[in-house]
Formats: structure tokens, sequence, C-alpha cells
């Protein structure tokens, strides 16, 4: 952020940057610090779950259905059909969920990056053709894309990854662009031209810094799309399929309400709930804190 | 007006805008509520599960769409309601058929008091009557290949000239030609009330066939007035009329007042007592209207039952678990708490399901050992219990148990489960506890049904070290990968096409191989020749005899491991919903139900 | 104006030339073989190949291209591979369910939501605020098919308060639809209240706002007559461009609540490969999604002197 930081260095006191003083705005509350640990939880569920120290959610621990039991921690949240631990198959959701949305991340994010500072810096006919491609994208159902790309695929997790990947870019790529398009004209830009700086070092050392905070907020709403997303997907069939995940349990919970079974289904709702409403809250305080306007 | 004006505004307009634009589909739709019940009308409400293909009786051939269609038209012939198991009964026949020239020609008398439902494509819109040359035309168009894809393959090589009649047909191009050039040999209207048809060889699956909705008599009328949009307009001699449909594949049927057929007056021992012959004798249909909307999620529609608003529902393993239970001695009951408002009905359906291996994998193919362990281990009570709620019964051949000729007929056994026999049988074959053998992929289709078949099966297999992978991928490469043989182990079913155990032991063979039914490739020349001798030998303890050497043929190569026949269990309300005995042969319970419509209002105690 | 309308129409050219080729190629190529899955799995490949043969499929790649640009051109896509209906009563008919499904909360909530975002802009700073911050984000983080199947199992039935599911043209069916129309309205609450809320605030910090309270006028009046004015204008583009997408409806609610509206259509339809109704619903959308477009830039133009179309 030390170029954000120069570019208004004259309305900051001495030697505090506008990163600092974003995450000063960001800890005043402290349900941000809450929902950034929440999230720090859920990334390291799924982190032991790759490295196997989470219990193997197919086993047996219990009766078919069992109702929660808080003496054993396989059954806080009882069991399913096969008598397996909800419990367990929440973490192996979390790992999955996870993995999920910071791939679906890797995938749009450079792209929407790459996309947006190459049509803004440059202008002209890439830009043109960079605004085509994205609106073509915005003018067909969002789902009907990633259904059809998943296809492509042949379904699965990974399809669905790199389907909402590779559309999930084009709101950050749009607003990319409008920064780069204003930032290309400003003095340190301009200044570092003269002195012979290529375009290719303007725009990843120069300008990307200063739109850093757009993609950082663009991520956790990705994350959090792609999250919501799979419970979706996985409802119409073309999610996760073999493994755990938390939209197979909620796509199960119709059948399980039915027979008085409501504990995979506050299990899920919960777990779920929770790791959205963190990312979302983190993306509006990080988005609050970072916008320049506001300091 | 200012531009804020207009801009206020606007949101209004536009609601006008799209409320205009639609408002002549709103005027052109009256269709009265189905939660009215005026206390009058007998409406029969009940839950499709899902939309058919088409209400056109010669393009369909899915169970969702025989629902329907059976409601709307008749064929020849049809089963009994009441009898178990199928006896088969004349429809707009006047009686069974006469066989002469040794079996090879059938004479069909045809009643004389059957007429169309009114319909616009009729001069003057009366229904006309019923004639042979109906036969004739109707047949002629199940052959037709630009109508019919599917289901002709069941008559195909059966009747004399018909099948020349589909090739001529498939080169002359769609729409191009009358049926009427095509005279058919077989097929011969000998007056206005006789038809004749010639048969290549004595066999009586045509006759079956011709009980099947597949073969219902349409008027030639309407076919030549809405063409490809009769299915949207579909008309019969049927027992109820169209009256509204949608995209979903809801309808609304209402009765036809000049139906022909009566209600049966014998049943099965019991019968009586239960009171299903007290209207013996009635003209069909008994209730007025019926209306039936598509329910895919369950659910929706237990809850709506439950309120009171279906007068019959079918069960899936969820909304079973949750209003019925099945008792040591074998018998479902619904429970306690809704006894005194619901009844419930168990009908063995045809239908059985096998676990097929796909013999082309090196290890599955070559090691007889290896499938025979897995034969031992599945678990075929255990999923039925864990999986279905109990709803099937254990299959010790591919034929269901309510065909004749099933195993318990022959007094013929299964591989029993045996753990201790399986490993050692996979420490023959070099596989000690799935040392060496690579994951099998089990191939199925999405959903959350096959996921929990999957991993019943994954469990049970792990026991003697079998690894499964599940593979689930949509529908249309599913069948891709069924035809190309992309898959290790697959779960295959069949619905009877016609009530003849030979349906389900032809499965088996190479000449279904090239049919796409053989998913397992499995192929033996004895089994062959067999099964071929079962389609001309006549019912009886020599073809008793042929199907117990095919089903030893079967164990001892073990090509499939034989799992379960379906029960269906569904429910109806006890107080107000009268002859109810689940026809799952022809499906026409819509035509023998009576509706308590006082008590109907009252709804449930619940 | 009429000349600026004229060329952006024209822009709309490209656009649908690259919504046919991405359609036409991702289903083509990827999609379901709708003729597989018609005739199920004991189809021969003979079988196959006919119907393949009647619906034209086994045309050259681009003749099937330029047949699709016909079919726009005429509005006329032919009828259904899977049901065999006239396409063009099918969509008018899911348009119509679609948008009673979607409209009456659209409306309801966008003015409610615009009511408690100011009511959120005027405590703002406040714990008010926060609370309410807390309250949208929690409603948005609760998954849409969790709203469904949790309400309709405590609402419809546990309570008894709406019909269970089913849908009936005319009159009665409303009764039918104030489930529906009651999730759609919670789900829109917490995007709709962030987004206004947002809006509102940028307002309330400009520089006529500053000006019009140092002139000595009302809070009150500042935030009615000037807040609340300005805002309109995003306010607006953000409906109005929404407003394509109420046509195809929600098809999760479509399919849960067994509505016969266009969502459900799309979704089960790429399911069977059904490419005439893709290709139908995608083009009526996305000239839908560009027209509303346009619609709000003239708007936007006629509303705000500073904008000026060219």
């Amino acid at each position: 952020m030390s170029n954000a930081g120069a570019v208004i260095a004259g309305a900051l006191p001495k030697g505090d940057t506008l990163g600092r003083r974003a995450w000063r705005r960001f800890r005043a509350s402290r349900l941000n610090i809450i929902c950034v640990t929440i999230i720090a939880a859920y990334l390291l569920l799924a982190l032991l779950g790759y490295t196997g120290m989470v219990p193997d959610f197919q086993q047996q621990v219990g009766a078919k259905f069992s109702p929660p039991d808080l003496h054993k921690p396989a059954l806080w949240l009882g069991t399913d059909l096969f008598g397996r631990s909800i419990l367990y198959k929440l973490f192996a959701g979390a790992k999955t969920a996870m993995t999920l949305g910071l791939l679906v991340a890797c995938i749009s994010l450079p792209l929407g990056l790459f996309m947006g500072a190459v049509a803004g810096y440059f202008g002209g006919k890439i830009d043109a053709l960079v605004q085509w491609v994205y609106s073509v994208i915005v003018s067909v159902p969002y789902i009907l894309l990633i259904i059809a790309i998943s296809y492509i695929l042949g379904k699965g997790m990974l399809a669905i990854c790199v389907a909402m990947g590779v559309v999930g870019w084009v709101g950050l790529c749009r607003m990319t662009r409008a920064e780069f398009m204003k930032l290309r004209e400003r003095e340190f830009v301009l200044a570092s031209r003269l002195l012979g700086a290529s375009d290719f070092r303007l725009i990843f050392r120069h300008i990307l810094p200063n739109v850093m905070h757009i993609a950082l907020v663009a991520a956790s709403m990705e994350i959090m799309g792609a999250i919501k997303a799979e419970v979706i997907l996985t409802f119409l069939g073309v999610g996760v399929q073999d493994g755990a995940s938390w939209g197979q349990m909620i796509s199960d919970a119709p059948g399980e309400l039915m027979i008085g079974v409501w504990w995979p289904t506050v299990g899920v709702s919960f777990t779920l709930f929770l790791i959205v409403f963190a990312l979302n809250r983190v993306g509006d305080a990080l988005r609050d804190a970072l916008d320049p306007r506001l300091v | 007006m200012n531009r804020r004006e207009l801009i206020r505004r606007l949101p209004l307009w536009f609601i006008l805008v799209m409320l205009a634009s639609f408002n002549p589909w709103i005027s052109s739709c009256s269709c009265s509520s189905h939660g009215g019940l005026d206390g009058k009308t007998k409406i029969l409400r009940r839950v499709l599960t899902e939309k058919g293909k088409s209400l056109d009786p010669h393009q369909q051939f899915d169970a969702a769409s025989a629902d329907v269609v059976v409601m709307l038209f008749d064929s020849l012939f049809t089963t009994h309601y009441l009898k178990r198991p199928i006896e088969f009964i004349p429809n707009l026949a006047k009686s069974m058929p006469i066989f002469t020239d040794a079996g090879k020609t059938m004479t069909i008398k045809l009643r004389d008091d059957v007429r169309f439902q009114d319909g616009d494509c009729f001069q003057g819109g009366i229904g006309r009557s019923f004639r042979a040359s109906d036969v004739v035309y109707s047949f002629t168009r199940f052959a037709d290949p630009f109508i019919n894809a599917n289901s002709y393959s069941l008559i195909e090589g059966l009747i004399v000239g018909l099948d020349d009649a589909r090739k001529s047909m498939n080169a002359r191009g769609e729409g191009k030609y009358s049926y009427d050039e095509f005279s058919v040999d077989g097929l011969k209207a000998i007056d206005d009330v006789t038809v004749q048809i010639k048969l290549t060889r004595a066999t009586m699956v045509p006759l079956q066939v011709m009980a099947k909705t597949i073969m219902s008599i349409v008027p030639r009328e309407c076919i030549e007035k809405y063409r490809e949009d009769f299915q949207f307009h579909p008309l019969g001699t049927g027992a109820f009329k169209l009256k509204y449909t949608n995209r979903l594949g809801d309808v609304w049927l209402v009765r036809n007042p000049n139906y022909h057929l009566m209600y049966p007056s014998e049943g099965e021992l019991g019968d009586a007592e239960k009171g299903l012959l007290a209207d013996a004798g009635k003209r069909l249909p008994l209730v007025d209207e019926v209306y039936a909307p598509v329910i895919g999620e369950s659910q929706p529609a237990v809850l709506k039952f439950l309120r009171g608003y279906f007068d019959w529902i079918g069960l899936d393993a969820d909304a079973f678990q949750r209003l019925a239970r099945k008792t040591d001695d074998g018998q479902f009951h619904v429970k306690d708490e809704y006894k005194d408002d619901v009844s419930l009905y168990a009908a063995k359906d045809s239908t059985s399901f096998w676990l097929a291996f796909n013999l082309k994998n090196p290890n599955l193919g070559k090691s007889l050992k290896l499938r025979q362990a897995i034969a031992m281990t599945i678990n075929r009570q255990g999923f039925i219990d864990d999986i279905i709620n109990g709803r099937g019964e254990v299959l010790d051949t591919v034929v269901p148990t309510t065909l004749s000729s099933n195993h318990r007929d022959l007094g013929f056994k299964w591989y029993e489960r045996d753990l201790s026999e399986a490993k050692r049988l996979m420490k023959e074959a070099g596989f000690e506890n799935g040392s060496g053998l690579p994951e099998f992929r089990y191939l199925t289709s999405t959903g959350s049904m096959p996921q929990r078949m999957y991993e019943f099966h994954r469990r049970t297999l792990a026991e003697i070290g079998v690894k499964l992978k599940m593979e689930a991928v949509t529908y249309s490469s599913y069948l891709q990968k069924i035809d190309s043989g992309d898959f290790d182990l697959i779960t295959a079913g069949w619905g009877a096409d016609y009530p003849d155990p030979e349906n389900f032991t032809s499965l088996l063979t190479t000449y279904a191989r090239t049919q796409g039914q053989n998913y397992g490739s499995w192929s033996n020349s004895r089994y062959d020749e067999l099964s071929d001798k079962t389609k001309i030998t006549p019912p009886g303890p020599a073809r008793d005899e042929l199907f117990k050497e095919m089903a030893q043929l079967v164990r001892s190569d073990v090509p499939i491991v034989p799992l379960y026949s379906v029960i269906r269990v569904g429910l109806f309300p006890k107080n107000w919903v009268r002859n109810f005995k689940r026809d799952l042969e022809s499906g026409r319970d819509a035509l023998h139900i009576d509706i308590d419509v006082k008590r109907q209002k009252e709804g449930f105690s619940l | 104006m009429i000349q600026y309308i004229f060329r952006r129409l024209l822009q709309m050219i490209p656009i649908l030339i690259g919504v046919t080729v991405l359609i036409f190629c991702l289903f083509t190529f990827f999609g379901e073989d709708p003729a597989r899955v018609a005739l199920g799995s004991h189809a021969t490949p003979e079988k196959i190949a006919a119907l393949r043969a009647k619906w034209g499929l086994d045309r050259p790649l681009i003749v099937q291209y330029l047949q699709f640009w016909r079919e726009i051109l005429t509005a006329d896509f032919g009828r259904s591979f899977v049901t065999g209906e006239k396409l063009s009563s099918v969509f008018s008919q899911g348009a119509f369910v679609s948008l009673c499904v979607t409209l009456p909360p659209f409306v309801m909530g966008t003015v409610l939501n615009i009511a408690v975002a100011m009511l959120v802009a005027w405590y703002r700073g406040g714990v008010f605020e926060r609370f309410m911050s807390v309250i949208f984000t929690a409603c948005m983080s609760v998954s849409y098919l969790v709203y469904v199947i949790i309400l309709q199992y405590f609402l419809a039935y546990k309570l008894d308060i709406f019909e269970i599911n089913g849908f009936i043209p005319g009159y009665k069916g409303i009764a039918f639809l104030f489930l529906p129309w009651v999730i759609t309205m919670i789900v829109q609450f917490g995007p709709d209240v962030r987004l206004y809320r947002s809006i509102l605030l940028e307002e309330t910090r400009a520089d006529y706002v500053r000006t019009a309270r140092a002139k000595g006028l009302g809070e009150g009046k500042v935030m009615f007559k000037h807040v609340l004015k300005n805002a309109m204008i995003p306010v607006i583009t953000y409906t109005v461009v929404e407003v394509p997408f109420l046509v195809m409806g929600s098809f999760v609610l479509e399919k849960y609540f067994s509505i016969p509206g266009l969502g459900d259509l799309l979704v089960s339809s790429v399911n069977t490969g059904d490419f005439p109704v893709i290709k139908g619903v995608t083009i009526m959308i996305a000239v839908a999604y560009a027209v509303f477009n346009l619609i709000t830039d003239v708007l936007y133009a006629a509303v705000d002197p500073r904008v000026k179309l060219s």
C-alpha cells in the first residue's frame, strides 16, 4: 500500500500509511476480529483435513439417525442415515467448501485483475475486446453458464470450481478497469513513464498495487459466493458428487426434516451461516477500511 | 410532467405494461381451483412424481406418461383390476382373441358400443363410434418410425408385414406418406367389428403388448387435425377427457359419461370382505374428475397429503420412514398416529434390479473367483432393509416375484452371504484383502438415492477389501458410458414390458448386448440357445426347466448379482377413498376408485 | 438522443453474436445429447441417428448456426425437443408465471428496503446502524435453499399460514404465491439494504448536502428533499437492470414449489439437452439485458443534467 500512501500522503500524518490506518479502522469493531478468527478456524480445519488429522467422516460412530449426545464428541451433532457423525461430516464439508472457495478465487482474481488492468491501461481496441467478452458473459444467465461449463469437465468439484472461476472474474475486471483508467493519467504514472518505465513495469509495479484493495474485497466476496453457489449447484445435481459437502447435506434436509431428524439441518445451516457471515462481514469491513475517500 | 415525475411513475407504468401484455393469457385460462371441493363433484386428487414424455400413446414409453395415458385412451385388452396374478381381459375387444392356424392367426371381435370422446376434430363435435379400421390405423401408426422411436421393438418381427411398412415409411421420410398407402398383410379389418392379425410365429407377446398403453387406439380425424400437436389435445375412448394441462405435466381430467366398461363383479379371495366388490356392475369411472399435479420433491407432496389435499400418494424412502413401518412378519403398516385416518397399500411391482459386472474389466472379466467373492459379500437383505426401508424382496434370478417361473417357482437359490468363504475366494484369486486390486468404478446417475445405494455397496465390499469409487455423471454420458462399457460395476434395473419372465431372462443374451441392455457384455452360447427356446415354448414345466438351466448358468458364471424386486407402498385416506387396490400392471386405479365427497370435504381428524 | 439510441442498438449486435457463438459452442459440443436423453437407456445407434436427423442436428455446424440466427430474427425457435410444444407459447406462459412470482416482491421489497435503508442512514454512526448492519449481513448469509426448506416446513406446514406448494393460474392462485413472495423478499432484504444504505450515505457526504445544511435546512428536509431524490438515480440504475432477470424467475423457488416458470424450464432444459429452449431463453435474456441497460442510460441522462449521451 506504500504507493497509495504516497499519492495522498498530504492527508496523512507522518509515518502513518493508508494500510496501517485501514487496519486500525478495521480492528475498531470487535465483530470484525471475531469474523477473521472464524475464517482462520475454517481454513485451519480445511488444512487439517488435508493432513488427515480430522477423523474420517465415513466411519460409523453410532446408530442410524441418533440424536445429538453431548457425552461423546462424535455424537455432539448426532448421526446420519449410515450412523456417520454429522460433526465429522461438517468438518469434511469445511475442507470441501474452503478448497472450492480458494480455488475459485485463485482462478477468477488473477483473471479479473489482468483483464481489467490490460483493458484499463491500454484502452482502445484491447479495451473494446475485453468489454465485449464481459458483456457477453453477463448477458447469459449465470446458472446456465456454470452448468454448461461444468458439463464440459464432467461435473464434480473441480468442474464447478473452474466454471465459477471462469465466469466470476467479470465484476473484478470491471472495477479494476475503471480504476486503471483513472490511475493511468495520474502524475506518478506519467512521471514514471517519462523516466522510461515499460508498460509492463507501469502496470504491475506502479498501478496494480493501488488497486489491490479492490482485489482483497473481491476475494472475500468471491469465496463467499462460491460456497453459497455450491449448495445450489449440488441441489441441482451438478455439484460435489463423492465425498462430504454442505450442499449435499442441505439437499438431504427436506427428507430428514420430514422424519423429525432436525440435527443435520441445523448443524449444516449454522456451519454454513457462520463462514458466509464472516466472509461477508470481513469483505464489508475491508471495503470501508480501505476506501480512500473516507480518509 | 417533468422528468422527475416521469421517473417516479415508472414502476407503475412498467407493471401496467407487463400486465397488459400478458392479459390474453390470463383471460384464456379459467380453470377452477383444485382446493375448491364443492361437496358434490367427486374429485380424485393424486400426485404424479414426474412429467411424462408425451400424452400421445404411441410416442410414450415411460411409466409417468402411461399413468395418464391409461386414463385417456383404451387398448384392445387390459388386465383385471382385482385379480392377482395378472389376468388378461378384453377392453375394446369384445372377447379374448381366437387363435387359429397353429396359433399364428389372431381373430379379435371388437365392441360395437364404444364411442370416441366428443371433440372438435369430429363432425359436429360429437365423437364417432369405434370401428375395426381404427385398430388398423392405430397399429400402423404405432409402427411409424417418426412417431414411435422407442416401443416398436416389443413387437418387431412378430406381425406379418408390419416391419416392412415401418421400413418403407422410414425410407419415404417424415410426413411424406399417409398410413393408407401401406397395406399390411398381417393387419386386416374383416368387417367393422372384426380384426385379423397374422403373426410370424405362435406367440403370446403381441396379445400382451396390445394390453399396454403403447398400443392404444387413437381416432384418425384428431391425428389428422392436430398432427404433431395431438399430444396436447389427446382424445381417445378413455374413461376421462383432458381438461387442462401445463408445462409441468399437471393434468386435470373430467369423466367420459359414455365410457363402456363396468366395475368387475368378481375378484380375489377376500376382496368381497374388504368391500372391493360393492360397486360391481357400475359404469366406470366412478369419480367425476381427476386432478393430478406433478410434485417432484417428496417433502411437499407428503405435507400436502397430511393436510388432506390428496387422495392417494406413493411413498419414497424418506416419506415411508415418516409415515409407515414394516413389522417383523414382513407386513407394512401405517404409523399408529395416522392409523385412524390413513390406509396403506403395498403392491409388488414387476421391476427387478441386479448388479452387473463389466466383464471387459481385466480383473472382473478374468477372475470368476473375484466375482463369486463379491456375490457372496453383497448383503441383499441388508440393502433392502437399510436403503429402501424393506420395500423389496430378495431375488435369486432376474425375474421379479410377480411373474411366473420366478426363483421360488423354480426352487432356485443364489449364493448365501458368506464372508469367510468370500475372503477365501479372494485369497485364491490372488487378491487377499484386496491387495493388487485397483479401485472399481461404480457408475451411477446423480441424486440422493443413487448416492445412498453406492454408499451401501462401498461399505459392504470394503469388508473383503474391494474398493469402490463412485462415478456420478450427467444422464447422457451415463448412457454413453454404459454403451461404451466405460465402467466396472453398475446397478441395472428393468421394468416388465409385458408380464412374461422371458422379458427379463433375455436381457442377458448376446443379442441384448447389441440392444444396449446387457450392460456387462456377458455372452454364453448355451444361454442364448435356451433363451430362444423359451420364446416358443408355452408356459409349463418344460419351460420352467429351461429357465432353471439358464439360472444355473448365471449362477456358475456370475456375470451379475441379482438384488431385489420392488414393492410399491403408498397411502390413501381411509374414510373417503373406496375400491382402492393398487393395480401396477394396468394402472387403471383412477377408473375404479370411488370417493365419499362429504367425508373428503371434512378432511382428516389429525 | 435518437442517434444515441440507434448507435447503442447497433452495439448490441456484436454482443449478440458473442452470446450466440458461446451458447452454440457450449451446447453443441459439450451439452447433453438430446436424442440420447430422449431415447433412454435402450437406444441403438441407428435410433439415435434417426432422431438427430429429425431435429437437424446432423447438418453441418455452420448451417445449424445460421439456422440459429434465422430463429432469432424471426423470433421463432420452433418446438421443444423434449415435449414437442411450440416454444412461443411456452415462453410467454413461462415468463408470465415467473413474473407472477418475482415482480410483486421485487416492487414491494424495493420500496420497503429503501425505507429501511433511509432509517439506517438517518441513524448513521450509532448503535442502530451497527445493529442493522449485523442483521442484514446475517440475512444475506443464510443459504437460499435453507430459507426455502425451513420456511416451507415451518410457515406452511407447521404453522399452516401458507399453501405448501403448487401453482394455479388466475386469481385463485395468489394464495400459492404468498410464501414464494415472502422468501424472495427476505432473500432480497440483505443485499438491497446494504446497497441502498451505501448509496444514501454517499449522498449525505456530497457537497450540496453540506450546503443545504449550512443554509440551515432541517435534517428531515435534507434527507427527503435532497438525499433521497438524488439517491434515486443510482437506485433506479440498479433496479432497472435487474428486471430482465425477473423474467427468468428463480429456479430454486420454481423447482421447490412446482411453479411452471422460465427458470425451472431453463435448468431442466440444460439437463435434457433441450437446445431450442436454451437458445430461446438465453437470447431473450440477452436482448432484454441490453435493452434495459440502454433504458437505464437514457433515464440517467434524462434525470441528471450533468450526463450527456454521446
